[in-house]
């Protein structure tokens, strides 16, 4: 086959990908709840050219703690394509992007193109990446293209002008998200399993781990120093209140893996770990191997929220399921049965077919679906009408970022705990005031956070059922949106 | 000492004033005059009780702690006034430790490159900045071993052994791992190579005996409380993370050249120093040596990637500063602050026993001269809401007096508003508030308790 056929197969294969993203994320014209947090940011940087580093409305006024380059990109396409709501197609197109990159990293170790473009195919339907970016304006939709070209950039790194490259695209990703510290934990595995292996560590491994690591701490620090005064150590877990923790940081079990990373990948990932480490001794799989180690560690510690380690790790899965998927090839030549090795990859594109593809297509519905309804946004837009500056709406925790971002007043408390003191009291407080059976314990509380309305959406029916016990007499709570959802303004002050 | 050792220790001398002023000069520019830090207060307070030869502490009733600096403050506060003495020998006592390890470093084969990049990175790390900006023992500590170490060096056996005894004194943990190190040093100096190992055979039943002194007397509590020397994550006394780093990376690269001893008793330091804030001013020394002749060494070496080489240095050199000068200014921050200093000076002069968080007891002690309650019963009294229990255990203990701040309320005491005794002070009238203070971050309270109520004015 002449090389642009598959140049042409790829870009098929990305436009595919694309396509299948925006489908889904054109379900809704609303996006995640938690992807308002980066639309507020994107609009404030719009208008003012800076972050939004001192929020008012959050948690009734805080600072706020982020990389801030995500929001820039955001801001930039928000200006060049004019609606935020594009943003949707932006993000298909940069998370689509990590196709192009395993296909490069592909060809680079193995120097199969065909199998750089089965790969390429695998990397396009990962189920754990599409739950995490399809319809959200999550930092993992850039955060984790350019880990990938770091790593890629990393191979080549001696190729003329590389270097400089390779260091530019680091500086992105350590303004982008703190992800890149896994990079460094990566690194130092990689020198570790070099070593291990017997191979020579080349003095360039060294210099640039130093300069990584350094530059990582120092960027880390400017951008970080208040939450690791603040939280000591345990920032790692975002200060997350208890009841929050279990499920923000969760035990991996095999299933999980499966469904989130898919089956190929996870099969032929796994044997090529275990061919790389064991028969075939390759310095550049053992960077791959390193990396996967990094990730897997982090999960298995339960330091990384799982869909994004197991997207990070199903990637470096997908090259090393090319390692195998190059070696097999190579083996069906020397035997007898040559014959069989197109079935064979066609077999695999089945099973991929039929397991992946399908986990892809059902996660990004489900995750499509995670979004506020037209009746909640419409509910969120009135109470911006009536409430009265500097108000403050009670709302479910989860849909935080969306009350500051429609309704433009004050949350009891969002999504985002770094720097929030007494974080697990706030947060039972606020279970407290939604399902509080007193009206005097219920008022209090919402004298305690100065609460002048709350917010029923849809959300909370599906969660609670019904309305809490304390707003029926109309005493104190006087209903004024009366809808599929339902907002209540607090008339009462205990003193 | 040549001409450019001399002018090598005399920039050095002028580098370490420089940086261990900058807290009390970030201090003064808040225009907060009182000295830094809890433990600055205690050995005032002692230094008070020595000059003043008084045997019992009569604020705690008990026998006043004996350190030797309290001694050295208490015998120079006679010539000068007692904060200023507090204020400068801190620093005086910074100055002679960067002096005592940079001609430590002579004896050791080191370029001047190494050993201007181990200074430096001594002189900006949070630990020598603390223990040399605030009175400690621990600064004495370090002083006095490194005087020890050096006289070890010049062959003064006696000397090096008295000024060991101090520290023994001071602190038998300080005191046992200078032993140690003393051995290290005087074997790896003196000892050919073969009769090192029979050296250290003999050392490890010295070794193990003071292991099982050390297992009966350790502070169990101690241990159980371990916590993060890092100032980076909070802590006050520690290290900042570049330099552990740096250190790391150092030690592991040098460490089939390196004396295996001192690699081992590098690991070992800065393991105990997550228990003991004794070890944490030898491992700074060891940190500080070997992330300084590593920089060092990356200065001089030939790089694959050669614009990296001054990127990675540049780097190293922000890291560092940034770290020093954030922690310069969170020390500059420390307690106690104006208000907290003005509101304990509110304590009404009829008070006899103050009842607080215990954190509060050294400025109450220093700033107030009042008696406080350090019984084991305080941590019932805070919790308890039962009025008459309360009275009747006031009553027994003889407190009259309650000091309370919004720290206290933020869970430093109580996790919830108006939880046991806050519910009582501020619901009965046998508490009268007179004195209360509230700015943006912090309030303070005097709060005084009256066995009998106030009579009604008709």
């Amino acid at each position: 086959m002449k090389r642009y056929w598959y140049w042409f197969v790829l870009c098929a294969i990305v436009l595919v990908s694309i396509a299948v993203r925006i489908l889904i994320a054109y379900q809704t014209d609303n996006f995640q709840y938690a992807a308002y947090f980066g639309i507020r940011e994107a609009e404030h940087i719009s208008k003012t050219g800076f972050p939004l580093y001192a929020d008012p409305l959050s948690y009734q006024g805080r600072t706020l703690l982020f990389p801030p380059v995500f929001y820039y990109f955001a801001a930039l396409m928000t200006s060049i394509v004019g609606s935020v709501f594009a943003i949707k197609v932006v993000v298909a197109v940069l998370s689509a992007s990590t196709i192009v990159l395993i296909y490069l990293i592909v060809e680079l170790l193995t120097g199969k193109v065909g199998i750089a473009l089965c790969c390429a195919g695998l990397a396009g339907f990962t189920p754990a990446f599409f739950a995490l970016t399809v319809n959200s304006l999550s930092p993992y939709s850039l955060a984790i293209p350019l880990f990938l070209l770091a790593l890629y950039l990393l191979f080549i790194v001696r190729r003329k002008n590389m270097v400089f490259y390779f260091f530019s695209v680091l500086f992105l990703l350590v303004l982008t998200h703190p992800i890149v510290s896994v990079f460094i934990l990566g690194l130092l595995i990689v020198l570790l399993l070099l070593k291990l292996e017997g191979f020579r560590i080349d003095a360039q491994d060294y210099e640039l781990l130093l300069f990584v690591t350094f530059l990582v701490i120092w960027i880390s620090f400017l951008l970080y120093k208040k939450a690791f005064l603040f939280h000591g150590v345990r920032v790692i877990l975002q200060n997350l209140p208890p009841s929050l923790l279990v499920g923000y940081f969760q035990d991996m079990t095999y299933v999980q893996m499966v469904y989130l990373v898919g089956f190929i990948p996870l099969f032929f990932g796994v044997i090529g770990i275990y061919h790389v480490l064991f028969r075939q001794k390759k310095k550049s799989y053992l960077y791959v191997v390193s990396f996967s180690f990094a990730f897997f560690l982090l999960l298995f510690l339960k330091l990384l929220p799982l869909e994004a380690g197991l997207a990070f790790l199903s990637f470096f899965l997908i090259i090393m399921t090319g390692c195998v998927l190059a070696e097999l090839s190579k083996y069906f030549v020397k035997t007898r049965f040559s014959w069989l090795r197109t079935p064979f990859f066609f077999l695999i594109g089945v099973i991929f077919l039929l397991t992946s593809v399908f986990q892809t297509v059902t996660l990004g519905l489900v995750a499509g679906s995670l979004a506020p309804s037209d009746g909640d946004i419409a509910a969120l837009e009135y109470v911006r009408r009536i409430a009265p500056e500097n108000s403050t709406v009670l709302a479910p925790l989860e849909e935080g970022f969306l009350l500051t971002a429609v309704a433009k007043v004050k949350n009891v408390a969002d999504e985002n705990f770094l720097l929030v003191p007494d974080a697990d009291v706030r947060y039972e407080d606020m279970e407290l005031m939604f399902t509080h059976r007193l009206e005097t314990g219920a008022v209090r509380l919402f004298g305690k956070y100065d609460v002048d309305y709350v917010f029923f959406s849809e959300r909370y029916f599906e969660k609670y059922g019904r309305l809490p016990d304390y707003v029926g007499d109309g005493r104190c709570f006087e209903l004024v949106y009366d809808h599929a959802q339902k907002v209540y303004a607090s008339r009462c002050r205990l003193r | 000492m040549n001409k450019d050792k001399k002018w090598l220790a005399a920039g050095f001398v002028v580098f370490i004033v420089l940086f261990l002023s900058l807290p009390h000069v970030f201090r003064l520019s808040q225009h907060n005059s009182s000295l830094i830090g809890k433990e600055t207060h205690e050995l005032l307070w002692d230094a008070v009780l020595l000059r003043s030869d008084l045997v019992v502490d009569p604020l705690s009733g008990e026998y006043g702690d004996r350190n030797v600096i309290s001694f050295f403050i208490a015998g120079l506060s006679r010539l000068f006034p007692l904060e200023l003495v507090a204020r400068f020998l801190p620093l005086v006592l910074g100055v002679c430790a960067g002096l005592l390890f940079l001609a430590l470093l002579s004896y050791f084969r080191l370029s001047r490159n190494e050993r201007i990049a181990i200074m430096c990175i001594l002189v900006l790390s949070p630990a020598f900045i603390f223990l040399f900006s605030t009175v400690t023992k621990y600064s004495l500590i370090l002083v006095m071993s490194l005087l020890s170490l050096y006289l070890l060096a010049r062959r003064g056996f006696f000397l090096s052994s008295l000024t060991a005894g101090v520290v023994v004194m001071e602190d038998w943990v300080s005191g046992l791992i200078l032993v140690v190190m003393l051995l290290v040093f005087s074997s790896g100096r003196y000892l050919e190579k073969g009769l090192r190992n029979r050296f250290f055979l003999r050392l490890l039943p010295v070794l193990f005996m003071a292991g099982i002194v050390g297992f009966w007397f350790l502070d169990w509590e101690l241990v159980a409380a371990w916590r993060i020397p890092v100032v980076d994550f909070g802590s006050v006394f520690g290290f900042d993370v570049p330099l552990l780093v740096l250190g790391g990376i150092g030690v592991f690269s040098v460490w089939k050249k390196t004396y295996l001893p001192v690699n081992l008793g590098f690991l070992v330091f800065v393991f105990a120093s997550f228990f003991l804030r004794s070890a944490i001013g030898f491992s700074l020394l060891l940190l500080a040596y070997f992330a300084g002749a590593f920089i060092a060494r990356l200065w001089s070496r030939s790089w694959e990637i050669r614009h990296l080489k001054m990127l990675t240095l540049l780097l190293i050199c922000c890291s560092f500063l940034f770290s020093s000068l954030a922690y310069v200014h969170r020390l500059a921050d420390e307690p106690p602050s104006p208000d907290l200093v003005r509101a304990i000076r509110q304590i009404p002069p009829d008070a006899k026993m103050v009842a607080s968080h215990e954190s509060y007891y050294p400025y109450i002690h220093y700033y107030a001269m009042k008696r406080t309650y350090d019984g084991n019963e305080s941590s019932w009294l805070f919790m308890s809401r039962d009025l008459r229990e309360t009275e009747l255990f006031l009553s027994r203990a003889g407190i009259d007096t309650f000091f309370v701040t919004s720290s206290m309320r933020r869970g430093l005491v109580w996790t919830a508003d108006e939880a046991g005794l806050d519910f009582l002070l501020k619901n009965s009238r046998r508490f009268i508030l007179v004195y209360s203070f509230q700015d943006d971050g912090e309030s303070y309270e005097i709060w005084q308790y009256r066995s009998e109520l106030p009579k009604k004015v008709s």
